[in-house]
């Protein structure tokens, strides 16, 4: 077992990795009630086109399949409640689908190892039949629903669909109603087998627990079961051209008032872990500087009558893009587009804010550290991200350079755009 | 853990020693008794002050202060407990140990001056502050239909409590008769008028002296009357409206007659647990796992309020089935099998003990625990396991299903 010294804070992380592959990281928390475990694999909604273990050719797979196998995974041959299992040993259990992983987890402050023996089963025993399979497009119908009858999300997921060409980025993780109807048993198990092998899933446990006692839980559990042999998982190479699909599009929805969203998309080359861990930090700050709190921006356009209001940006990084949103109660369009274009481009002003928000990087790293939930989301974003976890990102923070910072800043390129207009229907 | 509690003036405080957080958390609570106008006015004076202040007359200047003293963070919340009205302001910050030695000093006086030295003369707030503060909420009232879950149980509460504080909620009409100079003197009766406590948590607390901060504010006492006992309607009450949206929304409520303070505050959390608390309640498990008619349904119970919300987000077409088995589920709430009490008691008093996890639970909490007159969290973990399952079974004779609001949305998705 590899200690992992995380410097500036007095804490370790333990990491080891299991002869099938399984990668296990502990952080212990003696002070908290709480105990987490995490059970994770490197796939999401991104993976939706691959080669299936064991066969030749690429496949393609219906949209917002891994997260309909995650609802899938709660699902047992003798069909116990597996909540009411948990519930039973004190723990609340849930999971989740992003566009590069799913997890499994489930907290709790009593029966930490027999909680984790069955999520850790529960995960590695599939059981999907037809029947079970059709009952779930009607669970997750309306789970699609709930989150399309947002008109903010709407304008969300308008602008990633319309930003990107052929990266599947694009599409709902959750996929539409349509998509998932033809989901089949067969599909979820050439998921499952390609993409849920231990050499690419990782555990994460945080809280009050020794850490020679899991592992041995763990390492014990996963000798009774057989694994194939890994294979290399091939994804189906997308080439994502650097322009958007669509450049405008106006839709009509029962809104109280126009909303407009405006997407920028801009190519990220690959970074090492450490330089590509600087990058987001220079990213948000940078649009925290020229639209956040230490602005007027928003206020600005409320009081001008140029929004509504309410006026959001947000950076959505992922591996190879990043796409920066502006979304609101929009009233005039032109003008409120060339401010935003005018605080991109200038480039003044920057050090003030930059060491301000260096400084709350440092007190929210630290802050990370009195949560067992935070914690555990950093370890699983790192490594599910650069494959290691960075042990010094208080030094890096400390260290971050404005020049550095500037140059990076220098080279975005802001001119791919998209635009969402949602009108109000009419007699509304 | 060590609590302190003293009186500063007339102020109750607690200080709460708690070793394992780095931050230290606390909080002023204002309570008085609510009326049907402080959903709209006390939103607006929280919106005002936490945007600027005197000292720092811009919502920039502020966040400035904010990030100087290593991410200061200050928040304010309102909540309506029965008949009674609370406007409670927060702050948090690093403790010293990471921070230079005056920085909560600085935090303390950014709190104080946030609340009790607002962004106003000549008695009323700035004027920007105040339209821009107007005008966001008059959107939020206006775009309330888009959040359709919201709405509807705002449609139901009005339904079961009308007239009593179960239904009030901002209004429009309320909003546009406020002037800046109105909103002023509210604000105004809020500082001079209100049951004001202090709750701080965290390393070394008890150690700290906050008199300065506290000496010059003036509390007075209310009763504690805060139970509101809704009217039981003989027949179930069924409303419907229409909207353009995608999903449908069915909220039914449920009201609460004659709790003892056993039942209300030990015996109700079990009740609801089982009925429609998570992924085990009996609503889970019919409703989405059996009938597969949605992804959410849960209930919610308001004890102050002697009511309890069911919620369901449907397709059109089912709108009958789910509020028949709704009723069904409801219905057989007298009947407990052994297990799922069990698991219950389990799953209540772990999530209490899990609670403790979080620094900010050392703060509403304890200001509740004073409001509600209840017991700490290690003593009400012993009074939950006291509770039996015919407790409960008996408890069902007392809860009536009387309303229902279904938000029917007419547009189909893809």
């Amino acid at each position: 077992m590899r200690s992992i010294k995380i410097k500036k804070i007095n804490k370790t992380i333990y990491e080891h990795t299991l002869d099938n592959g399984l990668t296990i990281f502990i952080c212990k928390m003696p002070e908290f009630e709480k105990k987490l475990a995490f059970f994770q694999t490197k796939y999401g909604s991104l993976n939706n086109e691959f080669i299936p273990i064991n066969k030749k050719d690429f496949k393609k797979f219906p949209l917002g399949i891994a997260h309909f196998l995650e609802h899938k995974l709660f699902e047992s041959k003798d069909k116990n409640n597996i909540f009411e299992d948990f519930q039973k040993d004190t723990a609340y259990v849930n999971a989740a689908t992003s566009y590069d992983a799913t997890y499994y987890f489930f907290d709790c402050n009593e029966n930490f190892n027999s909680n984790l023996k069955r999520l850790i089963d529960m995960v590695q025993s599939p059981y999907f039949t037809d029947e079970n399979v059709e009952k779930e497009k009607g669970i997750i119908g309306q789970e699609i629903d709930m989150y399309q009858n947002d008109p903010d999300q709407t304008i969300y997921d308008k602008l990633y669909y319309n930003a990107f060409v052929n990266d599947p980025i694009k599409y709902d993780i959750a996929g539409t109603k349509k998509d998932i109807k033809c989901i089949t048993k067969e599909d979820l198990y050439e998921c499952y087998n390609t993409f849920y092998h231990p050499c690419n899933m990782f555990l994460t446990i945080v809280g009050n627990v020794d850490e020679k006692e899991v592992l041995k839980i763990i390492e014990e559990n996963q000798k009774k079961k057989k694994f194939p042999k890994p294979l290399k998982i091939v994804n189906k190479e997308i080439i994502e051209p650097e322009e958007v699909a669509k450049t405008k599009e106006i839709i009509k929805r029962n809104v109280s008032a126009r909303k407009i969203g405006y997407g920028y998309k801009i190519k990220l080359d690959k970074l090492s872990p450490v330089e590509d861990f600087k990058r987001e930090f220079y990213i948000y700050t940078f649009l925290r500087t020229k639209f956040g709190p230490l602005t007027s921006f928003t206020e600005d356009l409320i009081k001008n009558k140029l929004v509504k209001s309410y006026f959001n940006y947000h950076p959505n990084i992922s591996k190879k893009y990043l796409l920066i949103t502006f979304s609101g109660d929009i009233l005039d369009d032109k003008r409120v587009k060339k401010l935003i274009d005018d605080k991109l481009s200038d480039l003044n002003d920057l050090k003030e804010s930059f060491e301000l928000y260096k400084k709350e990087s440092l007190a929210n790293y630290v802050k990370m550290f009195e949560n067992p939930a935070t914690i555990a989301s950093h370890i699983r974003y790192m490594y599910n991200k650069y494959e290691k976890l960075i042990d010094n990102c208080y030094e890096i923070y400390e260290n971050i350079s404005f020049n550095e910072y500037l140059e990076y800043i220098k080279t975005l390129n802001f001119s791919n755009q998209t635009k969402i207009i949602i009108n109000e229907n009419e007699g509304n | 853990m060590k609590i302190v509690k003293k009186k500063v003036g007339n102020v109750l405080v607690n200080l709460v020693d708690v070793d394992k957080f780095k931050s230290i958390c606390g909080a002023i609570f204002f309570k008085m008794p609510v009326t049907k106008e402080m959903m709209t006015t006390r939103s607006l004076i929280r919106s005002i002050l936490l945007h600027s202040c005197k000292k720092y007359p811009s919502n920039r200047l502020l966040n400035i202060n904010c990030l100087e003293n290593y991410d200061a963070y200050y928040s304010s919340n309102f909540r309506r407990d029965g008949n009674y009205a609370t406007n409670y302001f927060l702050f948090r910050t690093l403790d010293d140990r990471y921070t230079d030695k005056q920085n909560l000093n600085r935090v303390m006086d950014t709190f104080y001056e946030i609340i009790f030295n607002p962004n106003a003369s000549c008695e009323k707030f700035d004027e920007d502050e105040f339209n821009l503060a107007k005008q966001k909420l008059r959107s939020s009232i206006e775009s309330k239909k888009e959040r359709a879950q919201s709405y509807a149980m705002d449609m139901l509460y009005k339904q079961i409590g009308d007239n009593t504080p179960i239904s009030y909620v901002s209004q429009l009409d309320i909003l546009d008769k406020i002037t800046n100079e109105s909103l002023y003197k509210e604000y105004l009766n809020m500082i001079n008028n209100s049951e004001v406590s202090f709750v701080v948590a965290g390393k070394n607390v008890t150690k700290l002296n906050f008199d300065k901060f506290l000496e010059k504010i003036k509390s007075r006492t209310y009763d504690n009357n805060l139970l509101v006992k809704p009217l039981i309607n003989e027949n179930f009450n069924e409303k419907t409206e229409e909207y353009n949206g995608l999903q449908s929304v069915l909220a039914v409520g449920l009201k609460l007659k004659d709790l003892t303070e056993f039942e209300s505050t030990y015996v109700l959390p079990v009740y609801n647990n089982i009925l429609g608390a998570g992924a085990s309640s009996r609503l889970f498990n019919i409703i989405r796992e059996k009938h597969s008619l949605c992804y959410s349904c849960f209930s919610r119970a308001e004890k102050d309020d002697n009511i309890i919300e069911i919620y369901a987000g449907i397709e059109n077409e089912n709108y009958k089935k789910t509020l028949r088995l709704i009723k069904e589920v409801v219905g057989s709430m007298n009947k407990i099998e052994t297990d799922e009490f069990k698991r219950s008691i389990i799953d209540i008093t772990s999530s209490l003990k899990e609670s403790l996890d979080e620094l900010s639970n050392y703060v509403v909490p304890i200001y509740l625990n004073n409001l509600y007159n209840e017991k700490d969290i290690s003593e009400k973990i012993e009074d939950i396991k006291k509770v039996t399952k015919q407790d409960v079974e008996n408890l069902s004779k007392k809860i009536f299903i009387t309303d229902s609001f279904f938000f029917k949305g007419g547009k189909t998705s893809a």
